[in-house]
């Protein structure tokens, strides 16, 4: 029984995807496609992207409610440089990825100078993110992308989709930070004891710093391959990234806490949602209808996460 | 002490999966007695209080109160006939008056009148001869004061139990003082108090009888005025430890560490020095700066003045990696908050100080990790199954040695102790002071700071005082004695 327990606690986020592929596949005409579950990697691939980042974030004990709005600055920033100023392709990556790490240190600055959770300093970026995203671009949309620049988000080597190789990229170098490094060490440890971890000589703002800086570069890489798949640059690019990123981290086991988490379970978690989306809309449901799935089951990662703790407690007794 | 017995526990037994808490565990509580419980961490005290108070379910047993025999509790039913315990950790709400705190839960009528409040506080205080303002806010209060106004709210509520656990741990001698005298006032109005308590000299002073637990069962009860300390340790410890304290030799004479008009967070002009290979206690009350000299040695806080020399070096410490490097070392007073990581392993823990330096283009060599954690598992004789075990599953003085081996695999040259054994059962401490004695015979330097005289006069080579950010004494082995060194203590401006 108790074996069972803990197989099913291991396991519990692949369960959930499997049943909820399960459950798509009988209630769904069209959902047990090969083209259909393709098409779910290529569409998530840019929040698995992002939520690496965002995720590094959350097993520190901090968080990053910008997200959103950073994808849509570095998108826009695409936009105007490759399809107004005429920038080419590959400047215009790094200046991208550039903006993306800037956007993540002024998360990181803010945090640390204000002295305030994280959550409240980025929350107040996320609407300074949201006015710059908007009042630069004058909330215009940018098409014309160079082909060459679209074939990152469009484009196939062999069957593979090219964003499907950059996620999986993304998530090798996010899983080999986080447990191999010592980098990925400190992560841990400033989530579960931030000034055990000072007291233990690691200059833990340096390291808090770092966090935020490689998140940004991580969604900026997720706003490159975004803008690329779509063809398109606009502010509101990700409006709802923050939610799946945040709700992704939370039922793949990240707690509210910090210093605990796997990043396979988190990225786990972004298929589920990316499942139960496509699911709900092949059976007919409106976007709608996907908020409320989508609510439910954040509400229900809550809960988990608060058993989890509660049982943890009672097995430390 | 009066003949009346007001409780008794028959034969109470708690199973937990893999363990028996409590076996048959009895005890009788006489009106107005100051009943003693000790025994070592997880001699099964705590679960035998949460019995009592209705916490937890006992499995067997039964427990006479008020003439009524119950085989279980409940949290309701033990207030109703007069139980209460003040644990360790305060329970105020430190937002609130006193005089709210005090009369939590009580009803006056239908909104909160200050008035009555503050009246119904005043008469308690008055009882207990305590002397605070029933109107301050619980966050202006110092901790000795906060332990005051938690007993206050169990008197305020008609006891007849009082279980006090721990109640001297945050407090200085002199509120210890203050603290007895309560006792001794409760005690004349018949209240009877569970009494428990690490520090065996204060149950000489105000215990009637001592209960003795071991691995859960009941070991015996004896009079405190037929008893001695030998005898309760061995009691405890199952075997007699014969001096607890190590045995000093002579000490060399060459400095590693030495400060000079070190001023910062209430520290003023502090002038002091530790040679290689001694131990030098640092006493003082709470407050008196002790902690902040640790800290801003170690680049915790920022120093505002004054040179530190190590080893003949002037030595800049800007922050604790500095620190670490240079070869100093803290073992923090707060180990569950700053010492250790509790949620992660014995490894993690020990290599969480050098990381950079057992990796390879950064990345965290596991190997030379996990022999690092054998090794200081083997030398510092930590109780662990693993080395992979959570440090939170260990117990507090295993945990000390966790934080003592980052230290140590650094290699220090000075290493403070704040309050090295703060939390510790009589046993492992003993194990600690054995490592702080090979500690100093391999020539480290070693500042131990403590709230704890006996502790100081048993350790120490020599002492500084300190009193209100000031140095105000140094003290010789040969010239330790509890008076000299509680003046010097007390020396205010």
């Amino acid at each position: 029984m108790k074996k069972t327990a803990r197989i099913i606690e291991k396991l519990y986020i692949f369960l959930i995807l499997i049943a909820a592929i399960v459950f798509f596949g009988i209630a769904a005409p069209n959902f047990f496609t090969w083209l259909n579950l393709t098409n779910i990697l290529i569409q998530n691939s840019y929040l698995i992207i992002a939520t690496i980042g965002i995720a590094m974030i959350m097993i520190s004990s901090g968080a990053d409610l910008s997200v959103s709005y950073q994808i849509g600055i570095v998108s826009v920033v695409l936009g105007k440089l490759m399809t107004k100023a005429g920038v080419g392709i590959v400047p215009s990556l790094i200046i991208a990825l550039a903006v993306g790490a800037l956007l993540g240190s002024v998360n990181g600055i803010c945090a640390i100078k204000l002295k305030v959770h994280p959550m409240v300093a980025t929350m107040a970026t996320m609407t300074i993110y949201q006015g710059i995203a908007f009042v630069s671009s004058n909330s215009e949309t940018y098409f014309d992308f160079p082909d060459a620049f679209k074939t990152i988000g469009q484009g196939k080597i062999g069957p593979i989709p090219i964003c499907v190789i950059l996620m999986v990229i993304a998530v090798l170098v996010g899983w080999f930070l986080l447990n191999k490094t010592y980098f990925g060490r400190y992560v841990y440890s400033l989530g579960g004891n931030e000034e055990a971890t000072r007291l233990a000589g690691v200059n833990t703002r340096k390291v808090r710093m770092m966090i935020f800086l490689i998140a940004g570069l991580f969604v900026g890489v997720s706003a490159i391959v975004l803008t690329a798949r779509t063809g398109s640059a606009s502010a509101g690019i990700a409006s709802d990234a923050m939610f799946s990123c945040f709700t992704a981290c939370i039922l793949g086991g990240i707690s509210f806490a910090g210093g605990g988490g796997n990043i396979l379970n988190v990225i786990i978690s972004v298929l589920i949602l990316g499942v139960l989306s496509n699911g709900i809309q092949m059976m007919g449901g409106s976007i709608y209808a996907q908020y409320i799935a989508k609510g439910i089951l954040l509400v229900a990662a809550i809960a988990y996460d608060n058993y989890q703790k509660a049982r943890r407690m009672r097995e430390d007794k | 002490m009066g003949d009346k017995t007001v409780l008794r526990l028959n034969e109470v037994t708690k199973k937990y999966p893999g363990v028996l808490a409590l076996d048959k565990v009895s005890l009788e509580l006489k009106e107005g007695e100051v009943h003693a419980l000790v025994g070592e961490n997880g001699a099964g005290k705590s679960t035998l209080i949460k019995c009592l108070c209705g916490a937890i379910t006992p499995d067997g047993g039964t427990i006479e109160i008020g003439g009524e025999t119950f085989t279980e509790m409940t949290p309701k039913l033990s207030r109703e006939h007069g139980i209460e315990v003040v644990y360790q950790e305060l329970n105020l709400i430190e937002g609130l008056t006193v005089a709210e705190n005090v009369c939590f839960g009580a009803k006056y009528g239908r909104f909160v009148n200050f008035k009555v409040l503050n009246q119904k506080t005043k008469e308690v205080f008055d009882k207990l001869n305590v002397k605070i303002d029933p109107k301050k806010l619980v966050l202006e209060l110092s901790t000795a004061q906060m332990q005051l106004v938690e007993i206050s709210k169990s008197v305020s509520k008609d006891v007849k139990i009082l279980v006090l656990d721990e109640p001297t741990a945050p407090l200085t001698e002199e509120e210890v003082t203050l603290l007895f005298d309560i006792i001794r006032t409760l005690k004349s109005h018949g209240v009877a108090i569970i009494y428990i308590s690490h520090r065996l000299d204060e149950i000489f002073q105000i215990t009637d009888r001592v209960t003795i637990m071991r691995d859960g069962k009941y070991i015996t009860t004896l009079n405190t005025a037929e008893t001695n300390r030998n005898e309760l340790i061995k009691y405890m410890v199952g075997r007699e430890l014969k001096d607890i304290y190590p045995k000093r030799g002579e000490v060399n004479t060459e400095p590693m560490l030495e400060i000079e008009g070190v001023c910062g967070l209430g520290d003023e002009n502090i002038t002091m020095h530790i040679n290689k290979g001694e131990i030098v206690g640092i006493a003082g009350l709470v407050g008196a700066g002790r902690t902040e000299l640790a800290r801003m040695l170690f680049g915790a806080d920022k120093m505002d003045a004054g040179t530190v020399k190590l080893d003949g070096q002037v030595v800049k410490v800007h922050d604790p990696g500095t620190a670490i490097k240079l070869g100093i070392g803290l073992i923090p007073e707060d180990r569950k908050h700053q010492g250790v990581l509790l949620g992660f392993g014995i490894d993690w823990n020990i290599s969480l100080t050098h990381l950079p330096g057992i990796s390879k283009a950064t990345v965290v060599n596991t190997k030379t990790e996990a022999e690092q954690a054998e090794e200081f598992i083997k030398k510092l004789r930590i109780k662990t199954p693993s080395k992979k075990q959570k440090v939170n599953n260990l117990s507090g003085g295993n945990q000390q040695k966790v934080v003592l081996a980052r230290t140590l695999v650094n290699d220090s040259k000075l290493i403070i102790f704040d309050e090295p054994t703060r939390g510790i059962d009589v046993g492992a401490r003993a194990e600690i002071y054995k490592l702080i004695d090979e500690l100093a015979k391999e020539g480290k330097a070693i500042m131990m700071i403590s709230s704890d005289m006996e502790e100081l006069i048993g350790m120490s080579d020599r002492m500084y005082i300190l009193a209100e950010g000031r140095l105000t004494g140094e003290l010789k082995r040969e010239e330790f004695t509890q008076e000299r060194i509680l003046t010097m203590m007390s020396d205010t401006k």
